[in-house]
């Protein structure tokens, strides 16, 4: 076969393939291979925030949620999905544990950020969500308590950052160690006691914010926190029945996880100690 | 008249025979029946008692009386009803068949029954029967109920599978038995055992696979292998594998026939092997998933209950490289769409009707992804199944969805497309299979504006999207670093320690100073002392110097201060304290001389001269070292050496 009927060939067999792919449109069965822009997570962001902005809220939600499955740990990322499940929640497409789902965002992005707009708006929103909840637990006769709040100690930690305390516990050691010196060294009684009580209150304060700071560490390091994803969960004793006089846990609701097992999370809710099941709380991530 | 007489007389009779019909009934009949009247030690027999009645009297209570030298290891009890019509002539009949398996425990021959069942209020008896117990292996084989060894699932009034299981053909009633005619069958290597799981008959359960992913199809097989030589039974209390954490779907078109798929060697032996089970499992969760056993009860066997293995699967999700967005967890195998759109014209605010065909293999999902497009609303499904087994025991088929679709906004409206994405198992990759709906004509409506109604404002006063990521910064923890610890509690710490070590230094330093010193430390002090003096001009000042020298010397080597001592004395004293006599007369003789030079009158302008200095210090070392050491142990220090 010479050239020219080769080329012919291939000419004739692109023809027939161009005319099948024109035939081919509406309502024909295939099956591709992902396109780049389903896999590539900076195309799945500008694609999220397309469909986000022309209110499609599922296309933003699946590329969202396969960008949190490719390890992409953003606070923007938490914070727009928040938005798209609470833009499908809008639109009137919910579904069962939408609300739960953008509450658990929006508390990942204030979680994440360093941004203290993007705080800021994120703790808009999620007292938006959370709103929203107390509205249909009110109209349906729960209660609509949907934030338990946090210990008088965990409040004190989340004060100030934990390398705030960690300053703060140096520059009292600093200080007290002045103040050691100076008690020695000067003559002058009144030298003498502005020292010791410059060193006590140093003293004190820095075994008070060295203990914060080593507390923050370790909320840091083993504080596990989700958010009920399911529109009401009931606690569970560890035989997983239902606690008899214990309130279903409301969705949105942030929870301390305990640990996490096969197919149920021992979780703490406002002091009560229980299991739910897997699916029903979701891990806030951590920075 | 006598015409009038005799039909009076024919109606009458016939009426009386009408009436007295029923008088004439039949009795209930009661029969019995053993399978066997011969069996061996341990072998079972089967009493059966079959009663009949066509008078509506109720057959109830049946009871076996005499069961001497046996066990009764099985009984069942169930009722008949036939209607027949004969000419037109409707018969009913009501009856109860009763059977009693029971196990030989003594040789001998005894009889078993009679049994009865209870008719109405009375009760009645069906004839005892005769077996003999013949020591094992002296037996004669049992007549074959349906020509079978052994027929687990073989039509009978009391088959736990209610007939699911009929006759095989091939493998029924009427076909020669390859083993009992000593003919080997052919066997088939892939369903060969080393040795068989239990006698008689047992229960081999097999996967196609044991690690899966989510969604992924594994194959269970559960076979029932029989052992042709083995005296029949049927199996009950069957229990069906479960796999609570699969979804299970039956491979097998018609699951009440077991099928026969050959033969096989088990232990060296040819076993009969029957297709019982065949199910497509999906797994829906990762982790390590049991599948349970089949079991059943043989029925003439001591310890019948047959089990089949059980099994496990190590399920995982699918892996996260190239997962495209949308991909819902468990949506695995091989999938195509397809759709059709009707009307493609349609008013504003109308409906059109989308159908959309999802095609494959594997674990169809329950739902597809619509397109969001502004103004198209998009109804509840209607879902419609053709599923089943089709090729190489894959589970698929067609699943439709029919879709109500209305359309608010005018103009040509694309419907977009569909995507499905799904994980492929046997490419081990990422697939899309979509379907393109097309463009929708839509005239505007007319007449009143029928918009739908505005609902109420959900989730008010959000706050828009961010377009930038905010991306991840290094973290780092002053608490993480153990030099930070150390320096936040050492500081203070080290302040006073040093303070406290500081001041003890002084401490010692003062006491060190006011310590008096020892007579070897004067010594030496004043060895310098007449030395530097020599260094100098001043001859008497020097001879003084050496003479100071010589006593400390005296004193630190002997103990015995010589200062203001004669010289006869002083030589005594120090021959006392253990000095060599001619050291301590040489001594004696320096001091003597730095004195008389120390005192003697000036010699010109120079008084003593530098070279007798010199002179004197040397003698003066000298005589110090003909003394010799002291022995510190023995003469304390004096205070007057200083």
């Amino acid at each position: 076969m010479n050239v020219v009927a080769r080329r012919l060939l291939a000419c004739v067999v692109l023809s027939i393939g161009a005319v099948a792919g024109v035939v081919a449109g509406p309502g024909v069965a295939r099956a591709d291979d992902p396109r780049p822009e389903d896999t590539d997570p900076a195309a799945l962001f500008r694609g999220a925030n397309e469909a986000l902005a022309a209110d499609r809220p599922n296309e933003a939600i699946a590329k969202l949620e396969a960008l949190a499955d490719r390890g992409v740990v953003d606070a923007v990322v938490s914070y727009n999905r928040g938005l798209a499940y609470a833009a499908r929640v809008r639109s009137g497409a919910e579904q069962a544990g939408d609300l739960g789902r953008a509450a658990h965002a929006f508390e990942e992005a204030r979680e994440l950020t360093r941004d203290r707009a993007l705080s800021k708006d994120a703790t808009k929103a999620l007292a938006v969500v959370r709103a929203e909840i107390a509205r249909r637990r009110a109209r349906s006769g729960d209660p609509v308590e949907i934030e338990h709040g946090f210990s008088l100690g965990r409040a004190i930690v989340d004060l100030l950052p934990e390398n705030v305390w960690a300053g703060t516990a140096a520059f009292m050691a600093v200080a007290l160690s002045i103040a050691i010196v100076v008690r020695r060294k000067q003559e002058s009684s009144r030298a003498k006691v502005a020292a010791t009580t410059a060193g006590a209150i140093a003293g004190t304060l820095l075994v008070a914010t060295s203990a914060l700071a080593w507390a923050a560490r370790d909320a840091r390091l083993h504080l596990r926190e989700g958010v009920v994803v399911v529109p009401s969960a009931r606690l569970l004793d560890d035989r997983h029945l239902a606690m008899d006089g214990v309130a279903p846990v409301p969705e949105g609701l942030r929870v301390r996880i305990l640990e996490e097992g096969a197919g149920f999370t021992r979780v703490v809710v406002g002091g009560v100690e229980g299991h739910l099941p897997s699916n029903a709380v979701l891990p806030i991530a951590k920075r | 008249m006598k015409l009038l007489s005799l039909l009076v007389s024919i109606a009458c009779a016939l009426t009386i025979a009408l009436l007295g019909a029923p008088a004439f009934a039949q009795e209930p009949t009661v029969t019995s029946s053993v399978d066997a009247h011969e069996i061996e030690l341990g072998d079972t027999v089967t009493y059966t008692l079959e009663a009949s009645s066509t008078t509506g009297e109720t057959l109830s209570d049946p009871r076996l009386a005499n069961t001497q030298g046996f066990t009764i290891v099985d009984q069942r009890a169930g009722p008949t009803h036939m209607i027949s019509i004969v000419n037109g002539r409707m018969t009913e009949k009501r009856g109860l068949n009763a059977s009693w398996t029971l196990r030989a425990d003594r040789l001998g021959t005894f009889t078993i029954g009679p049994a009865s069942v209870a008719v109405g209020n009375a009760r009645k008896n069906a004839p005892a029967q005769r077996v003999t117990v013949v020591p094992p292996g002296q037996g004669r084989p049992k007549p074959r109920r349906g020509g079978r060894p052994f027929d687990p699932f073989g039509g009978s009034p009391f088959d736990p599978f209610k007939g699911l299981f009929p006759k095989i053909p091939g493998f029924d009633d009427d076909a020669p038995d390859p083993f009992f005619d000593n003919v080997v069958p052919d066997t088939d290597p892939k369903l060969a055992l080393d040795s068989p799981r239990g006698p008689i008959a047992f229960l081999h359960a097999t996967v196609d696979k044991t690690r899966a992913v989510v969604g992924e199809q594994v194959t269970l097989t559960v076979y029932l292998y029989e052992d042709p030589r083995a005296r029949q039974g049927r199996p009950y209390d069957v229990h069906e594998a479960t796999a609570t954490h699969f979804l299970k779907r039956s491979l097998l078109k018609d699951e009440t026939r077991a099928v026969h798929v050959g033969h096989a060697l088990v232990g060296g032996r040819p076993w009969a092997v029957k297709l019982v089970r065949k199910n497509a499992l999906f797994p829906l969760k990762t982790g390590r998933l049991t599948i349970e056993p089949m079991s059943l009860t043989l029925s003439n066997a001591r310890n019948g209950k047959r089990e089949s293995e059980t099994l496990h699967v190590e399920v995982t999700e699918p892996p996260l490289a190239n997962r495209p967005a949308g991909y819902q967890i468990g949506d695995t195998g091989d999938f195509s769409l397809s759709s059709e759109v009707t009307p493609r014209e349609v008013d504003q605010h109308g409906a059109i009707g989308v159908t959309v065909e999802l095609r494959g293999t594997g674990n169809m999902p329950a739902t597809l992804p619509t397109p969001e497009v502004a103004g198209v609303e998009w109804l509840e499904p209607q879902t419609r199944d053709d599923l089943g087994p089709v090729s190489n025991d894959r589970f698929g088929g067609t699943r439709t969805f029919s879709y109500v679709v209305r359309l608010h906004k005018d103009g040509a409206v694309d419907l977009g497309e569909i995507r499905l994405p799904f994980y492929d198992p046997k490419t081990r990759s990422y697939r899309v299979a979509t379907t393109s709906l097309g463009i929708v004509q839509v005239k505007p409506a007319q007449g009143r504006d029928a918009t739908p109604e505005v609902a109420d404002a959900i989730l008010p006063g959000l706050p828009g999207p961010r377009s930038e990521l905010e991306g991840r910064h290094a973290e780092t923890y002053l608490t993480e670093r153990p030099l930070y610890w150390g320096a936040v509690f050492g500081a203070p710490f080290a302040c006073a320690a040093a303070l406290v070590l500081s001041s003890a230094v002084a401490r010692v330093r003062e006491r060190r100073a006011s310590k008096a010193p020892s007579p070897e430390r004067i010594a030496r002090d004043k060895r310098a002392e007449a030395e530097a003096a020599l260094k100098g001009s001043d001859g008497k000042a020097a001879v003084a110097a050496v003479a100071r020298f010589l006593e400390a010397e005296i004193f630190a080597r002997t103990g015995v201060n010589v200062r203001g001592t004669s010289g006869q004395g002083a030589v005594a004293e120090l021959t006392d304290a253990g000095a060599p006599a001619e050291a301590a007369k040489e001594a004696v003789d320096v001091l003597a001389a730095c004195e008389d030079a120390r005192f003697a009158p000036d010699v010109g302008s120079g008084g003593v001269s530098m070279e007798d200095a010199r002179a004197l210090l040397a003698r003066a070392k000298a005589a110090a070292a003909a003394l010799g050491e002291r022995d510190r142990s023995s003469v304390p220090p004096s205070k007057d050496a200083r």
